[in-house]
């Protein structure tokens, strides 16, 4: 895949230098090494009992080829000056290789150990059986995913984003708050989500508002710490040069105030939005409510013994939070378009 | 001094918003714990249930046209609350005058009683004392025989009331304490008697009550039934005939039971006009299936038992056939009505339309509840003009288990939502020295553990998380291969990673349930990460002139490594060490949790939720936050220790930027 995309790049492949020739040589090596790697595992798919000696040669062979070939590849100089369209290909396939082969060397190592030493499925389950568990139980796992996410997560995260940015304007302007608030907000930032978990589970039920309300509490104290943060660290000059332009305090705040706070407060989102997918799963775990939601399947499964299931889970909520991150990052990307963090790239 | 009060005025906002806080918890708590405490109260089944029964004469020589009951003030509550005109009076199931009116306690009759209200019988024979309870001697009493127990007992003349309280307490074969609600209500200076395992134990002989508490001086024996005697006498084994009486019987005294007796009974309410079908029962709500409850009509006793049909209801059958050829028949609780919704043909019931699949389909021979919420009783065919409806006894719920208004109900309630802040402060003595420091359960030994369980699992993530930050800034391409996927690896929920990671060392021989290291591995996979990135911040946050000047001075990568990029990583790794140590308390203690390790605070938290009490629970939660907080401050102490040239990381940070 990642050759392929690389190798679009340049079509006069007649006129490529040294250089060029040689990183795609690398690319082609690299290729080669997963070939083999996956050869053997496929091969091995179907015999029984443990591998044997020929096995592990080209398994390990295959891998450290490829990661080989990779690692070379990425330390060559990029630096051609006699061939600048090679360099610039060189310096995209250093970009594009190296993070594109580490998923393949790591879930190939994982499936060639499982196969090669015959690994119980109860034990630790193999690459193949966490997909064909994905491809089953896939309408569960939509289910799941859609209470978890946007019951629990996206709902906890949303009332705690706006709880913590109201508190957060309310303390940075009140002094009295900020001495006062402020060291106990570390201090609840510092109560394990074990402990609160079971605690809300307690006074909210155990359906999935108790989970709600631990996405709520997650996202809260960093959102309030941040913006009480980027509210306050104004540059002293421009808040004078307002003062002096006779700005009243609402022109103050939503003219300088809000939006140098608003960086601050992203930040804290993009921290809150993977803390609060892990939270509400933790909190599903510790609050044995209803049979549904990622969090309890990964529980009931794991119970069970069917750890394809639990990885299948796991890596549907991973994908999920993941595409939540890029979400907050990019609307971060669109809100401060005009910031130096954002222009500077 | 003046240290002090600047200190005092410093922490003020602190402490006002603490007490803030605190004091909000009270509304929280009654928030969410009233609806709770509500719900508890409107549920019947929660309610302490009364028994209503034939009430015999007060004294068994009154005769004539006024006839005294009550004399205890249950009865004469009881007996003030009936409506008027609708007592009725029986001997020995028959009635002897329907529709009484009751005044002072007493029954006026219209026409004077024909012959003795009570007959007594025989006198009951005293049995000696125990020895080593001398003062059980005139207590100890044996029905004569013939007499059945049940029978009212009459001293000179006057009624003896039954009446015992069991204790709230199981024997366990240790407890020796015992609660009987109700016992620090004392008359007179009657010495208290006790039941216990079917013995009579006297006051001061073996027992001391202390307002509601019974103080043993024997543990009874495992399931061995305690209860404290509350009226006048209790049997110790009705089919012996044994009995205790509370007061000593003097030696002259006629101690007898009653043979034939007029016993007041409460008429049912409702016109008795030959058509109305429907009538209340006066105290409500009433048990809807009650095997103590029996209605006579007249003298004739109903049956209230519900007969089944001899087919299954399938939704196409209309034709059913019940064992007895007379009553009310209800589809699903619902009465159906003859000659509308079904016809009669002897013992067999046609129905119009067949009933659903599945339905309740039930008779009632003499009468059915209707409405157990009011009382309110059907009977099959209307009384005749005269004919009296009477209960001889039945089961009603008296009032709410848990107190008398909903917010008694919310402090008697056994798992509160939320907690009053005083209750957590009443139970932190308790709940703290409850076991020797040698115990696993003890708190404080727990909490020592997962901090040990989190240094160690901060030790190895900092190597990690280290030396994979020095692979990240000294290789290049390292970092762009693996960075990405060390961020995918933090958005893993590592709990699920647990049980895999539990079945993974059980097989290798670990023994998961005593060990630190699903701990130290879940804590250090969490915590490795803020490390690494703090790391790589740091080790990146180099002057380039002082590099440019290591260059110069040809300082090898390692020099230049070792006294230049490391002292400007160390504040960014003791912050993110702080993190670190925050983050790597939460692995810990779900690492705990989920591999069942009792020696943690985790499996304390997850025990105390499922079984403790609430105020337990906050506590712990207390000691945890109190352990985050210590752990970063350790950090930090390790940090003025190790680095004091820069005080804090902040400052770093800021002089970075």
């Amino acid at each position: 895949m990642a050759a392929g995309g690389a190798l679009r790049v340049p079509a006069r492949t007649g006129g490529l230098s040294r250089a060029g020739r040689r990183a795609l040589g690398l690319v082609a090596l690299t290729a080669l090494g997963v070939a083999v790697a996956f050869t053997a595992v496929a091969l091995q798919r179907g015999q029984p009992g443990a591998a044997g000696t020929p096995y592990w040669a080209a398994l390990l062979g295959g891998l450290l080829l490829a990661v080989l070939a990779a690692a070379r590849l990425s330390l060559a100089s990029a630096d051609a000056p006699e061939d600048p369209a090679g360099g610039a290909l060189v310096s995209r396939l250093q970009r594009v290789l190296p993070v594109a082969t580490v998923p393949f060397v790591l879930l190939l190592t994982w499936e060639g150990l499982v196969l090669g030493f015959r690994v119980p499925p109860g034990i630790f389950p193999s690459v193949a059986s966490i997909g064909q568990a994905l491809v089953r139980s896939w309408p569960v796992l939509v289910a799941d995913a859609y209470l978890t996410f946007v019951r629990e997560v996206l709902l906890g995260f949303a009332v705690g984003l706006l709880l913590g940015f109201v508190a957060g304007t309310l303390i940075a302007f009140s002094a009295f708050l900020r001495r006062g608030f402020l060291p106990l907000a570390t201090a609840f930032g510092a109560v394990p989500i074990v402990g609160l978990a079971p605690v809300l589970g307690r006074a909210l039920g155990v359906d999935w508002e108790s989970k709600a309300a631990v996405g709520v509490i997650v996202t809260f104290f960093p959102v309030v710490l941040n913006t009480v943060q980027g509210l306050t660290s104004v540059e002293p000059l421009k808040l004078e040069l307002l003062r002096s332009y006779a700005a009243k305090p609402l022109q103050g705040f939503l003219a300088l105030r809000l939006p140098n706070a608003l960086p601050y407060v992203f930040t804290s989102l993009k921290v809150a939005i993977v803390l609060t997918v892990v939270s509400v799963i933790v909190a599903e775990f510790l609050i044995p409510g209803p049979p549904s939601g990622l969090g309890q399947r990964i529980s009931l499964s794991a119970h069970r013994g069917q750890f394809d299931v639990v990885f299948a889970a796991i890596f549907v909520s991973s994908v999920l939070s993941m595409l939540l991150y890029w979400t907050v990052q990019l609307l971060e990307r669109w809100l401060l378009a005009w910031h130096p963090s954002a222009r500077g790239g | 001094m003046r240290a002090v009060v600047s200190w005092l005025r410093g922490s003020l906002p602190v402490v006002v918003v603490v007490a803030v806080l605190l004091a909000l918890m009270y509304p929280l708590a009654l928030l969410l714990g009233m609806p709770l405490a509500r719900e508890r109260m409107g549920n019947v089944s929660n309610w302490v249930r009364g028994t209503v029964e034939a009430l015999p004469v007060a004294d068994a020589t009154a005769g004539g046209e006024r006839l005294p009951f009550g004399g205890a003030p249950e009865v004469d509550e009881r007996l003030s609350s009936l409506e008027r005109g609708t007592a009725v009076l029986v001997r020995d199931g028959r009635v002897v005058a329907a529709g009484v009116d009751l005044e002072d306690g007493a029954a006026v009759l219209s026409a004077p009683l024909e012959g003795p209200a009570v007959t007594l019988g025989a006198r009951l024979e005293p049995l000696a004392a125990p020895a080593g309870s001398p003062g059980l001697a005139g207590r100890l009493h044996a029905l004569p025989a013939g007499a059945t127990a049940g029978a009212p007992l009459y001293l000179d003349g006057a009624l003896l009331r039954r009446g015992s309280v069991a204790a709230v307490e199981r024997a366990d074969g240790v407890r020796r304490e015992f609660t009987v609600p109700g016992a620090g209500r004392r008359d007179g200076d009657l010495p208290a008697v006790a039941l216990v395992a079917g013995e009579a134990v006297l006051e001061g002989e073996g027992f001391e009550l202390d307002g509601d508490t019974l103080l043993l001086d024997a543990p009874p024996a495992f399931n061995a039934p305690v209860s404290l005697v509350t009226g006048d006498y209790e049997y110790l084994d009705p089919a012996a005939g044994t009995l205790v009486v509370r007061a000593a019987v003097p030696a002259g005294a006629e101690l007898r039971v009653a043979g034939s007796h007029v016993a007041l009974v409460e008429g049912l309410v409702g016109p008795v006009d030959g058509e109305n079908r429907t009538f209340r029962l006066q105290s409500t709500p009433v048990l809807e299936t009650d095997p103590a409850r029996v209605v006579y009509l007249g003298d004739r006793p109903l049956s209230g038992a519900a007969e089944r049909p001899q087919e299954r209801v399938d939704g196409a059958r209309a034709t059913f056939t019940f064992p007895s050829d007379r009553g009310i028949v209800t589809v699903d609780g619902r009465e159906a009505v003859a000659g509308v919704d079904y016809e009669r043909d002897g013992a067999a019931v046609t129905f119009r339309t067949p009933p659903p699949r599945n339905a309740a389909l039930r008779q009632h021979p003499d009468y059915r509840v209707s409405d157990p919420a009011t009382g309110t009783v059907t009977l099959a065919e209307a009384p005749r003009p005269g004919e009296a409806l009477w209960a001889a006894s039945y089961t009603f719920y008296a009032h709410p288990a848990c107190g008398e208004t909903a917010f008694e109900c919310f402090l008697g309630m056994p798992q509160h939502p939320v907690p009053f802040p005083n209750w957590i402060a009443e139970r932190l003595v308790p709940f703290l020295t409850a076991y020797p420091l040698s115990d696993p359960r003890n708190v404080v030994r727990a909490t020592l553990y997962t901090a040990a369980g989190t240094l160690v699992s901060l030790a190895v993530g900092t190597v990690i998380g280290v030396l994979l930050a020095v692979a990240f800034v000294r290789v290049k391409p390292f970092e762009q291969a693996l960075l990405p996927w060390v961020i995918a690896s933090q958005t893993i929920p590592v709990i699920a990673l647990v049980p895999v990671l539990v079945a993974v060392l059980g097989n290798l021989g670990v023994t998961v349930q005593t060990s630190l290291v699903p701990a130290a591995i879940v804590g250090a996979y969490i915590a490795f990460f803020p490390i690494t990135v703090g790391t790589v911040t740091g080790l990146r946050s180099v002057d380039p002139l002082a590099l440019d000047l290591m260059k110069a001075y040809a300082a090898t990568p390692l020099q230049s490594f070792v006294k230049l990029r490391f002292p400007a990583a160390v504040p960014h790794l003791f912050t993110s060490l702080k993190l670190g140590a925050a983050a790597a308390l939460v692995g810990a203690l779900v690492a705990e949790v989920e591999s069942n390790n009792r020696l943690g605070l985790g499996y304390a938290i997850i025990g105390q939720v499922q079984a403790g009490d609430v105020a337990d629970v906050w506590i712990l939660l207390g000691i945890s936050a109190l352990l985050g907080i210590s752990l970063v401050a350790l950090v930090g102490l390790l940090q003025r220790l190790l680095a004091p040239w820069q005080r804090t990381g902040l400052a770093a940070d800021q002089g970075g930027r």
